[in-house]
């Protein structure tokens, strides 16, 4: 075992622990430190540490990975643009946890399992973003697909919570048979599952169709997870029955880490600029914006639209994705900065989801909202960062992240790209702007209530910072996302 | 001479950060933390800004002169100090980097809004002590000082702008502070509104120079300018191309002085100023006297380099300036509300000080900028102090007669007002008479820009003492019993600062006395040295090198020195005695019109023929809000208006309201009929998209 | 020896009918297993491939595919069973409470 298959482990091991202690802490009791907080409290704080000290290692990894380095004999890179999208992961565990707390002491699911499933799901994330091989690849991908699924499907005694996971998992079950074929595929083509394999199979000789047939399966596998179009159409139906912590975590984590391997693969894959593949990418990148948001303008439903704005985001960043894929390696740290920016306006606002949802997805439409401004003017104020973000409104991180991204499409020679995601987003105002029309210019509605508490305030407090501060400062930000330019087979 | 070294402090950052705090905290938990609280820390945050400034001019102090000649006089060549804080953008092309930075012109700026605004903190802590909104005020004022801070300390273009604004948008909410009163939010509104129009310019402005130097940090200008040898060379390629280099100077320059008029309160953008009147009267003192209305000044003076080689936006400055300071005094001669006339009074001031930059005076601009913060400062304290003795009255033919009552309120405004009006040695006399004498002599001067601000000086003198007789002088005419029993002077808490402006006011000013004092340097044996202007040289030494400023600057040596080779000592002396003379001669008027029975003439004058007419013309400001409001605000209407119908109606109602609720019906039915809820269509999806894609991947043959 | 060509066209028509199957078949449990099918395709074409390589990588993959098949398995039943106490069915059909 190499030092750089011990530093892979670590993160790992941290999580894997700190996930087997949330369960742990819910069998054995509250332990006598903890009695004066409030119930299970300490299990927050648990998988809370457990992901700092996650996201510490992942950092000092991080700065060390100026020599990226492959450990497991190829299963997993070390390289900045994983560790990076490892650290996205951790902050959208870090945030989606302390949002769901108010809603799942309503519902009376605050147990251990939750939170223990979030820590699971993020294990198999950061494990997907760093892997540099199909099996390792697809084993990660199922570790946070299972883990999502249940988390989707907590909420067992409502109606929608169950039918939410039912349908996100025959999907992306079904997704995962094409993933793994694919795979198959692939393996039949070079003999080998390293995703640095595919590259040269792709140039020619025997195997380039099915090495390219299995190239398209894994795609196709991996743009169901980030909901591309038009593999998309589970994706609303999932956040928006989901209850809504759950949402928050799955439209951000799953699509950081899912858009990691997506651009892993298809970046190894060394495809020529020019060729079909790239007009398929963008043909779906445009789609999956313009649909996600045509479908969020006719929404009634705030938790339904962020669902749907979700999707358009991903053809925001598939966009970008494309333009990586075309060989502009600028494109790869703005797609980072854009998920960085993405999880964080996403959660906060699905965390205000959380904040107002009640029973079987109550409290979650427009007209429900009336007026919430007068009577919860914080967590207003904080959707309000947040959808100002997500309209991408400066000086908001959402505004940097969308002219970051734009700006690498068009250096990347993606002018029509760059056009419609532009019309794209101005498109996107007016269902933004109108959940605060309703919030901030209506007369209140005196049935709305929400679940507050210190976890969610902290979570929804440090989220809108983070909006702002990233969006103001994002010096530093954007330094570090100029290193995730190194994806490259070696 | 060359120019300035620049050297990284790590201190500079503390200085706003104090106010800054102190704002947040108030804003947040003032209530908490009780008027106790507050009262000492809102002055005391920015008690430590003033400190840390004070430490890091004396560092700058240390570190500007030369190792072989470490004395002022001799070994003097000036420094920079530095801090980069942070770097928002630092792509090849674009740098920007949140900087902080002090040097001679800044130190001078930091003093002068550190301690004013120190005084007036204080002072405040006595006038606002029973108002409601006591920790809102704190803060706003503690936000205010932040701000300015910023503006003034920013190493460029940008950062200043964000200072430029926020002390815009602190302006806003203390001019609107008492905002229940609609009369006062609206003066807030008018303020933030023609200051709107000044920003753009502004920005054109500041893209100008981004446009042709491809930098707004002011160091990188100056080396860019230094870069450009012959400022007549026609621009080949670019935005600029086909025209000079000195043309677009001047057209970004103009620009950028638009801008300044807007916050300076320069013709035609001044109508805003007396309007602010309507806040708090220490915020007059502070935001609407002494500091944030210089900060188009301070603009102008920090892009000294720009403005030298653009001799036409030169003339522009000075003549707007000029015209300014006159039109403003006339004005002031009719007003009956006290912090009116001191409004215009501002108003006619700051008009010296452009006045002075027009022509080249920097160093006078900035020495007046100095003087008149101490000598308004303390006038709108006393004013406020008066005012509050009065229960709120502002009206001067309602007061009278109180000297007795108001000694120190009496005494500290007279001082301020004999140096307002240039008595030989209080401050007013040495800034004045370097900018009339400048006005002059300068080679970008002119006889007849002198005469408009000799003019200006004898109607200064003549309002000014108007306004102190009928408040002082006299039997007290309108306020009613009760308060005429209670009138009695400030607390401590206010009366301290007068005092201490006051004295500034008298004694401030010789720290640049002219090198040239018929008859009292001569006497004393001892040549003088003007110490605020040798403080400054270094800071204009790029434009004094530069040959394209060689006809505003005497080449010979590189001094800083303006060219005055042409005008002997002669004419300085009897400029300076027709100032003098002037000034006293306004002030005798005055008396002889108001000692005896100070409101009388008020009254009788509208009745008489053609002076009537002056008169009603003086106190309605010459009609230019009526003017205002028939020609753009009546356009703006009547666009707006035409907006209304047109654009709402058609376009907005039409396609926003008309063609969502279409482009909703199609989208949610189109959305209705895809997202059925039927997990399998969901799934044949999938299966069709990877079946097309497939299809396309065969029939392309392969990769 | 049976050609490579064979082992991958029975492994694609697994697939497809697999495919099929979770489209077409509205019983919650069949669709189920049709994945089940979708995913022992994989396996197949997994080994196929192994013996064409002679390599042993195929073959370990099988045991991951079918240790991650159980997992998956288990969860989809537990969503299924929490679906039809909540709903009393488990017709794919009658599950359109999510839409729009």
């Amino acid at each position: 075992m190499s030092a750089h298959d011990l530093a892979a482990l670590v993160p790992l091991v941290i999580l894997t622990v700190t996930g087997a202690l949330c369960l742990l802490l819910e069998v054995t009791g509250v332990p006598v430190g903890a009695r004066k907080l409030a119930p299970r409290s300490h299990i927050v704080w648990c998988s809370e540490l457990g992901l700092a000290a996650t996201a510490l290692v992942l950092l000092r990894l991080f700065a060390r990975a100026d020599q990226p380095a492959l450990a497991f004999a190829g299963a997993l890179r070390l390289d900045r643009f994983g560790l990076g999208l490892g650290l996205v992961v951790c902050v959208a565990a870090a945030l989606a946890i302390p949002v769901a707390v108010g809603f799942l002491r309503s519902r009376d699911l605050d147990r251990g399992e939750y939170y223990a499933t979030v820590v699971f799901a993020a294990l198999g994330m950061i494990a997907l973003a760093l892997a540099a091989d199909l099996v390792f690849l697809f084993v990660a991908l199922e570790t946070t697909s299972v883990a999502v699924y249940i988390l989707a499907g907590i909420d067992r005694r409502s109606s929608r919570s169950p039918e939410a996971a039912l349908k996100y998992f025959l999907n992306g079950a079904f997704a995962s048979g094409i993933l793994l074929f694919g795979v198959a595929l692939c393996y039949g083509a070079t003999r080998s599952t390293a995703i640095g394999a595919l590259g040269p199979a792709l140039r020619g000789g025997d195997g380039a169709l099915l090495a390219s047939a299995g190239l398209l399966l894994v795609l196709v596998g991996l743009g169901f997870k980030v909901a591309a179009a038009p593999f998309h159409m589970w994706a609303a139906d999932a956040y928006d029955g989901a209850p809504a912590p759950a949402s928050a975590f799955m439209a951000t984590a799953v699509k950081a880490a899912a858009f990691a391997a997506l651009i892993r693969v298809s970046v190894n894959a060394q495809i020529d600029a020019g060729s079909g593949w790239i007009s398929a990418g963008w043909i779906i990148a445009v789609a999956t914006m313009t649909v996600g948001n045509l479908a969020a303008l006719a929404q009634r439903r705030v938790k339904r639209m962020l669902a749907y704005s979700s999707i358009a985001h991903a053809g925001y960043a598939l966009g970008g994705v494309v333009a990586a894929i075309g060989g502009h390696t600028p494109a790869l740290g703005a797609v980072g900065f854009y998920l960085l920016a993405y999880t964080l306006m996403t959660t906060g606002a699905f965390g205000v989801a959380a904040f107002f949802e009640r029973a079987d997805g109550a409290g979650c439409s427009h007209d429900e909202w009336a007026g919430a401004a007068t009577r919860f003017p914080l967590v207003s104020l904080a959707m309000a960062i947040f959808l100002f973000s997500l309209a991408g409104v400066p000086p908001t991180a959402g505004f940097l992240a969308k002219l970051n991204l734009f700006a690498c499409m068009i250096d990347g020679g993606f002018y029509w790209l760059a056009f419609v995601g532009v019309l794209n987003s101005l498109l996107s105002v007016y269902y933004y702007l109108r959940v605060l029309v309703f919030m901030y210019m209506r007369d209140p509605d005196p049935q709305l209530a929400g679940h507050g508490g210190a976890f969610v305030g902290a979570g929804l407090a440090i989220a809108a910072l983070a909006v702002l501060l990233v969006g103001l400062l994002p010096g530093t930000m954007l330094d570090l996302a100029a290193q995730l330019r190194d994806v490259a087979p070696g | 001479m060359p120019t300035m070294r620049t050297y990284a402090d790590s201190g500079l950052y503390l200085i706003p950060l104090f106010p800054l705090i102190g704002a947040l905290l108030w804003g947040l938990f003032g209530k908490k933390l009780g008027r106790t609280v507050v009262s000492w820390l809102a002055p005391g945050m920015v008690f430590l800004a003033a400190s840390e400034a004070t430490l890091a001019v004396l560092r700058l102090y240390r570190l500007g002169l030369k190792a072989e000649d470490p004395t002022f006089i001799g070994g003097w060549v000036g420094a920079r100090l530095e801090q980069v804080l942070y770097t928002w953008i630092g792509v090849a092309d674009l740098n920007l980097d949140l900087v902080l930075r002090v040097d001679p012109l800044t130190a001078v700026m930091l003093m002068v809004v550190c301690w004013v605004s120190f005084l007036i903190h204080v002072y405040s802590v006595g006038y606002m002590a029973h108002d409601e909104g006591y920790w809102r005020y704190f803060s706003q004022l503690n936000l205010f000082v932040f701000a300015m801070l910023v503006l003034v300390m920013g190493g460029n273009l940008p950062v200043l702008f964000i200072g430029w604004e926020g002390v815009g948008l602190c302006s806003y909410l203390l001019i609107g502070f008492w905002y229940q009163d609609q009369d006062k939010a609206q003066a807030g509104l008018k303020a933030f509104v023609v200051n709107r129009i000044g920003d753009l310019g502004f920005l054109v402005g500041m893209f100008a120079l981004f446009g042709l130097f491809g930098t707004l940090d002011f160091g990188g200008l100056e080396s860019a300018v230094q870069a450009v040898a012959d400022v007549d060379r026609t621009i080949a390629g670019g935005l600029f191309a086909g025209y000079t280099v000195r043309g677009v100077l001047t057209f970004a320059c103009i620009a950028l002085f638009i801008g300044a008029c807007g916050k300076s309160a320069q013709i035609p953008l001044h109508v805003w100023l007396p309007d602010a009147m309507a806040g708090p009267t220490p915020v007059s003192a502070l935001i609407h006297a002494s500091t944030m209305v210089t900060a188009g000044v301070y603009l102008c003076l920090r892009l000294n380099f720009l403005f030298s080689l653009a001799p036409t936006a030169m003339l522009v400055v000075a003549v707007v300036g000029g015209v300014t300071a006159l039109f403003a005094a006339t004005i002031a001669l009719a007003q009956n509300d006290i912090k009116k006339v001191l409004a215009y009074s501002t108003v006619s001031q700051l008009g010296y000080m452009f006045l002075a930059v027009g022509v080249g005076a920097y160093g006078a601009a900035i020495f007046h900028l100095m003087t008149h913060a101490f000598f308004k400062a303390c006038l709108f304290l006393g004013a406020g102090s008066v005012i509050h003795a009065c229960s709120g009255e502002q009206d001067l033919r309602q007061m009278g007669g109180l000297h007795e009552k108001l000694p120190i309120t009496f005494w500290t405004m007279a001082l301020s007002t004999l140096a307002i009006m240039g008595f030989p040695l209080f401050s007013g006399f040495f800034s004045k008479d370097e900018i009339l004498w400048l006005a002059f002599a300068s080679p970008r001067g002119h006889w007849l820009l002198w005469l408009l601000g000799l003019l200006a000086a004898g109607l200064t003198a003549f309002y000014m003492w108007r306004l102190m007789l009928m408040t002082f002088s006299g039997e007290t005419r309108g306020l009613d019993e009760h308060t005429r029993t209670r009138l009695s002077e400030s607390p401590l808490s206010m009366a301290g600062p007068l005092l201490a402006l006051a004295a500034l006011a008298a004694v401030g000013g010789f720290v640049g006395m002219p090198a040239y004092l018929p008859g009292l340097s001569e006497w004393l044996g001892v040549p003088f040295v003007n110490y605020f202007a040798h403080w400054l040289d270094p800071q204009w030494v790029t434009a004094a090198a530069h040959p394209g400023a060689s006809d505003l600057f005497a080449a010979a040596g590189g001094a800083a020195d303006l060219a005055l080779t042409a005008h002997g000592h002669a004419i300085e002396g009897g400029l300076m005695g027709s100032a003098v003379a002037v000034g006293l001669g306004g002030a005798l008027l005055a008396f002889a019109l108001y000692l005896r029975q100070p409101a009388a003439l008020t009254y009788r004058v509208p009745k008489l023929p053609v002076v009537g007419g002056l008169y009603r013309t003086l106190l309605n400001k010459y009609w230019v809000d009526e003017v205002y409001g028939v020609c753009p605000v009546g356009a703006v209407r009547v666009l707006a208006r035409f907006c209304a119908r047109v654009l709402d109606d058609i376009v907005v109602d039409g396609l926003v309201t008309r063609v969502p609720p279409f482009m909703l019906r199609v989208t949610g039915s189109a959305v209705a009929w895809l997202q059925n809820g039927d997990v399998q269509r969901y799934l044949s999806f999938i299966a069709c998209g990877l079946a097309i894609l497939l299809y396309a991947l065969l029939r392309g043959g392969g990769p | 020896m049976v050609p490579i060509g064979h082992y991958l066209v029975l492994a694609g028509t697994l697939f497809a009918i697999g495919a099929a199957g979770v489209v077409s078949r509205r019983n919650a449990i069949v669709a189920l297993m049709s994945i089940e099918i979708m995913l022992n395709a994989a396996i197949l074409a997994f080994l196929a491939f192994a013996r064409l390589h002679g390599d042993l990588r195929g073959h370990a993959m099988a045991f991951f595919v079918m240790a991650v098949a159980a997992a998956e398995a288990a969860v989809g039943l537990a969503i299924v069973v929490a679906v039809f106490r909540r709903r009393a069915t488990v017709n794919l059909d009658e599950l359109r409470e999510l839409k729009g």
